[in-house]
């Protein structure tokens, strides 16, 4: 079985056109940067999701009852 | 000749009330009760054609509420009940009797089968009608509704096997299950699927949340707290993690990254001029675009995650009727306490049939014992959106 980039029925499909296009113009070492920027985002959001575990008396006692 | 036990009738809201009602129920009394209204819509949406009506069933659930309570009153109630099946397909009684006798191809009973929509037990009960119910979910409509936390479900009808992929659903009977009792068990149906736990019965699920705390009678219910809804949880082998949703909670992709993986979530409400609500969130409604513009409040911070594409959630609310909408809406300042989201159901005021705006309080979810990590934040970050945020349209601090 041949592979897509064998397959001239496939490279004659635009999407497969598209997403190789894409492929190509992705900036890895820009990606990298990214994410080095975002990281102390993502981790002030692990912070506060460990704090959102700390539950108060009075949200316990909170009775559903309708 | 009709098949014994069994009944076969053209679909149509008339049908569907006469069959729900009982003597101390009238036909006329079931057209204005909000669930069998809700049920009626919910199946003409999913094109039923057809009822067929099982006599004299026999259903665990309600037998164990029987034997809990109603067989100790004074009046007489009955134990059996009926099951009303629904099928997308015009069938008539010597059609039903053919297929119950294997006197037909093998492609007409496939399209019999294949026209299922599932299964409603009615209960012998003065309002509390809706017993066991497991309908089939809308059409995902091209992928955007995803109804996570369903499993296959077996009825025998008259020895034909069928199967429809749904989550039992229950309207509330006040004297043994208040709404977070409801919550539970149809929470309960998905964790045995998952986990291989016990799924108990609405009776058993109030009397363990009740081991604890024992501040009224469990029975008659008159509501659990949440810290009773951990002891239930508990008492079927999971464990329970509580989230008090505060301003700048990411509620809607917390919510996300458990429906994702088939965990139903347990979410109290507040609901302007009713009081405290439980339901039980069964799926969710993802689009290619931003449905949110932030899913914290004002002046709050958050990544963006893919909460933010959710405009819908699908929830088991025992007051209505299984997957009902739940639209996510802003951060909403309600009685001096500012949300991160609010939601807009089913729930409206009676006088002046405005919608009444839900504010969600806490998170109840379960996750097996042995697991050592933290399942919600994991679940959570996983699907954190990662796509530049530029690209998101919004502003990343440092650039």
């Amino acid at each position: 079985m041949k592979g897509p980039k064998e397959n001239p029925e496939v490279q004659k499909d635009p999407l497969f056109k598209e997403r190789t296009v894409q492929f190509r113009e992705f900036d890895v070492e820009a990606a990298e940067a990214e994410l080095r920027v975002r990281l102390p985002e993502l981790e002030a959001e692990i912070a506060k999701l460990e704090d959102a575990q700390f539950v108060s008396n009075e949200a316990m006692l909170l009775e559903f009852s309708i | 000749m009709p098949v014994s036990g069994f009944a076969v009738h053209p679909f149509s809201d008339h049908q569907l009330f006469a069959e729900l009602g009982n003597p101390r129920f009238a036909s006329a009394e079931v057209a204005s009760h909000g669930r069998a209204g809700y049920i009626y819509r919910y199946l003409s949406d999913l094109s039923a054609k057809t009822i067929v009506v099982e006599n004299d069933y026999v259903d665990g659930d309600y037998l164990d509420d029987f034997a809990a309570y109603y067989v100790r009153c004074f009046n007489c109630y009955e134990r059996h009940c009926k099951r009303l099946h629904f099928f997308k397909t015009d069938l008539s009684p010597e059609q039903f009797l053919k297929l119950v006798r294997g006197e037909v191809t093998e492609t007409e009973m496939a399209a019999f089968r294949g026209g299922y929509s599932g299964f409603v037990v009615v209960r012998p009960l003065p309002d509390a009608i809706i017993g066991r119910t497991v309908l089939a979910t809308y059409p995902s409509d091209g992928g955007r509704r995803n109804y996570t936390c369903t499993k296959n479900y077996f009825a025998n009808l008259a020895g034909i096997g069928m199967t429809v992929r749904s989550l039992a659903f229950q309207e509330q009977d006040t004297v043994l299950a208040a709404c977070a009792t409801v919550a539970l068990w149809c929470a309960f149906h998905q964790t045995a699927a998952l986990f291989n736990t016990p799924a108990p019965r609405p009776a058993s699920i109030t009397r363990a949340a009740n081991v604890v705390m024992h501040n009224a009678r469990p029975i008659p219910s008159h509501g659990l707290n949440v810290q009773q809804m951990c002891n239930a949880i508990a008492s079927v082998g999971l464990d329970p993690e509580v989230v008090e949703v505060r301003k700048n909670t990411p509620l809607v992709s917390l919510l996300y990254g458990h429906l994702r993986m088939g965990l139903p979530v347990l979410l109290g409400v507040r609901i302007e001029g009713a009081g405290m609500h439980a339901i039980t969130l069964t799926g969710y409604s993802l689009r290619q675009a931003r449905a949110l513009k932030q899913e914290v409040a004002g002046g709050e911070k958050s990544i963006p995650m893919v909460g933010l594409r959710i405009d819908e959630f699908y929830a088991h609310d025992d007051q209505f009727g299984p997957f009902s909408r739940l639209v996510v809406k802003p951060s909403a300042n309600v009685h001096n306490r500012i949300y991160p989201v609010t939601f807009e159901g089913s729930w409206t005021d009676r006088s002046t049939g405005k919608i009444l705006q839900m504010a969600p309080e806490v998170a109840v979810n379960t996750r097996l014992q042995q697991d050592p990590g933290d399942l919600f934040r994991r679940a959570a970050m996983a699907h954190a959106d990662t796509r530049p945020a530029k690209a998101l349209g919004c502003q990343c601090r440092g650039r």
